[in-house]
């Protein structure tokens, strides 16, 4: 089942183009990771999925149903947070939490357990204004989270917190997921949609630039990174292995681009060069290295 | 979700608001000074004032009224924008259309509880002075009274219109004040210059809306000889009133434009 499909979905506001004809899918139980750098379009694209910013153009669908018309319905079976958590402030985070049960329809009784789930049971009493931005994000997934709902989208949930906050909304996240429970989260911290997405769409200046599951983004072991006690003769030998892409130096290790990930082959060729190596390992790309490749602008010359 | 659970949501987030209590606080003990310093008097001269409770409610609860349910109305509603609530709200399952009526039924509530308390304390009053030896021997209320009772329950409603459309459109409670006052202490120069320039300009002056909320609680208003005192008026080229009749459907069609420009405002913009 399709949980979110958006075609073409655009925002502009005068002269200036926030969304630019995105087109995604989220499916029934994925961890989403909605991957940009600030300013780049997310909080914007999740907006008009919730239906509080109006798209200039393009179409959303939800749950494989609602169409831009019936967001206000789909939103009966969403819980969601955007930017940062919104409350009152005058009122306590249990109380909040009351109007947001209120709101949807929920029974007081469901407010406890999901206080106590994001672990606030001891400061429910204190007032929203008191709490600290860990403690505020937290509230906000307990918000979200009653009414039990099917697709749960949180902006930015682990922003301004510090590792301890962060590790616990990963915790949260990945217990929700555990849950089966579609969610959608964006961020712009590699690291943490790293461990906690199964799919991740990255977007820049307003365009998905690229879709895929995690591990077809990460796999592939396609460098080596090898060390020699000469590095210059390494180096020389990994350049003229016919299995490269490109070699350099990184401080006292070469690191090598391969077209394949044979890293038997790569040291046989050195031995035979003369070069015996002390260190040979493939290097994992991580979502860091994908994201910054794929973001990265291009260098332009300086004109005279 | 019903109209029942939207009013229980915009109280249960409203009983807690300082802005409230202060307004309904200082409304209350404005009307309490005003009545009681009468009542004082009355005791202390040995000359009865019943019978004036009701216009001294009518004049003191719209000059009061009219700042305290402005600036009342504009901070809770537009607050809730610039804590990103309003937003909240609607994510969490509110539709726009329903957000919108939360606040109508706000500024009806508040409406209607200014009035009902003022009422309430004015009864008392009169019924004090009414004891008091040398009470003058008339009734209780008069159907001008009634009358201007009516007025000035239209008058809040129409001034909590207002509010309310000023504070939506506004990005936040500060700016919504700002336009608000604006809005009402400009008409009173314009109205003047308009007024001086005489024939159509002056006849539209009895339109703006302060004329309009002023002619909903004007004793004279209600008179059947009010046509010939706005002729003198006319001469004298002075700002004009419309008659409580004329007024009165003036004054809705003002309550459901602000109502509609607010529902509107939040109907279309992006949260």
């Amino acid at each position: 089942m399709t949980i979110i499909e958006t075609t073409s979905l655009s925002k502009r506001y005068r002269g200036t183009t926030a969304v630019d004809g995105i087109s995604f899918r989220v499916e029934k139980g994925q961890v989403f990771g909605f991957l940009g750098p600030n300013g780049s379009g997310k909080t914007t694209t999740i907006g008009m999925l919730l239906g509080i910013i109006n798209p200039t153009g393009g179409s959303i669908k939800l749950f494989d149903q609602y169409g831009m018309e019936d967001l206000h319905t789909a939103r009966q079976r969403i819980g969601a947070t955007l930017e940062t958590p919104n409350f009152y402030p005058y009122l306590s985070g249990y109380e909040n939490l009351r109007v947001v049960a209120k709101i949807k329809n929920v029974e007081t009784a469901r407010i406890d357990q999901a206080i106590d789930a994001v672990g606030l049971t001891t400061r429910k009493k204190d007032e929203f204004r008191k709490y600290s931005l860990g403690m505020k994000q937290r509230l906000a997934i307990a918000g979200a989270m009653l009414g039990d709902p099917e697709l749960v989208i949180l902006d930015e949930p682990a922003n301004g917190l510090d590792p301890e906050g962060m590790r616990e909304i990963r915790d949260i996240i990945l217990g929700l997921a555990a849950e089966g429970r579609t969610i959608f989260v964006s961020s712009h911290l590699l690291n943490e949609v790293e461990r906690t997405c199964t799919h991740v769409a990255i977007i820049k200046k307003g365009r998905i630039i690229h879709q895929a599951s995690m591990a077809s983004l990460t796999e592939g072991a396609t460098s080596a990174m090898v060390r020699a006690p000469d590095s210059a003769a390494l180096l020389a030998a990994a350049r003229a292995y016919p299995g490269a892409i490109a070699a350099s130096l990184e401080g006292d290790l070469v690191v090598v681009e391969l077209r394949d990930a044979d890293l038997a082959q790569l040291n046989r060729h050195l031995g035979e060069s003369g070069v015996y190596v002390s260190y040979l390992a493939p290097r994992v790309a991580s979502l860091e290295d994908v994201f910054m490749e794929m973001t990265a602008e291009p260098s332009s010359g300086v004109a005279a | 979700m019903n109209t029942a659970t939207i009013l229980t949501v915009e109280w249960f987030k409203t009983r807690r608001r300082l802005a409230f209590w202060a307004a309904m606080l200082a409304f209350f003990a404005m009307l309490f000074i005003g009545f009681g310093a009468s009542y004082y008097f009355a005791t202390r001269s040995g000359r009865a004032s019943n019978g004036t409770t009701w216009d001294t409610l009518v004049s003191a609860g719209s000059g009061f009224g009219l700042l305290i349910l402005l600036v009342a109305i504009i901070l809770l509603t537009g607050a809730e924008r610039g804590w990103r609530t309003e937003r909240q709200n609607i994510i969490d399952g509110l539709s726009r259309t329903q957000y919108f009526t939360g606040k109508l039924l706000l500024v009806i509530g508040l409406a209607l509880l200014m009035w009902l308390g003022g009422i309430l304390l004015a009864t008392i009053f009169e019924m004090l002075n009414r004891a008091l030896p040398g009470a003058l021997a008339q009734p209780f209320i008069t159907r001008t009274d009634l009358l201007l009772l009516g007025g000035l329950l239209l008058y809040f409603l129409v001034v909590g219109t207002i509010a309310l459309l000023f504070g939506t459109v506004s990005a936040s409670s500060g700016s919504g004040l700002a336009l608000a006052f604006l809005f009402l202490f400009a008409q009173t120069p314009i109205m003047f210059i308009m007024a001086q320039q005489g024939g159509v300009w002056q006849s539209i002056t009895p339109y703006l809306p302060t004329q309009v909320l002023s002619s909903l609680v004007t004793a004279a208003a209600y008179d059947d000889n009010f046509k010939s005192a706005m002729e003198s008026m006319r001469l004298q080229k002075a700002p004009l009133r419309l008659s409580a009749s004329t007024a009165a459907p003036v004054a809705i069609l003002y309550a459901a434009i602000c109502s509609a420009g607010a529902w509107y405002s939040i109907r279309k913009r992006d949260l």
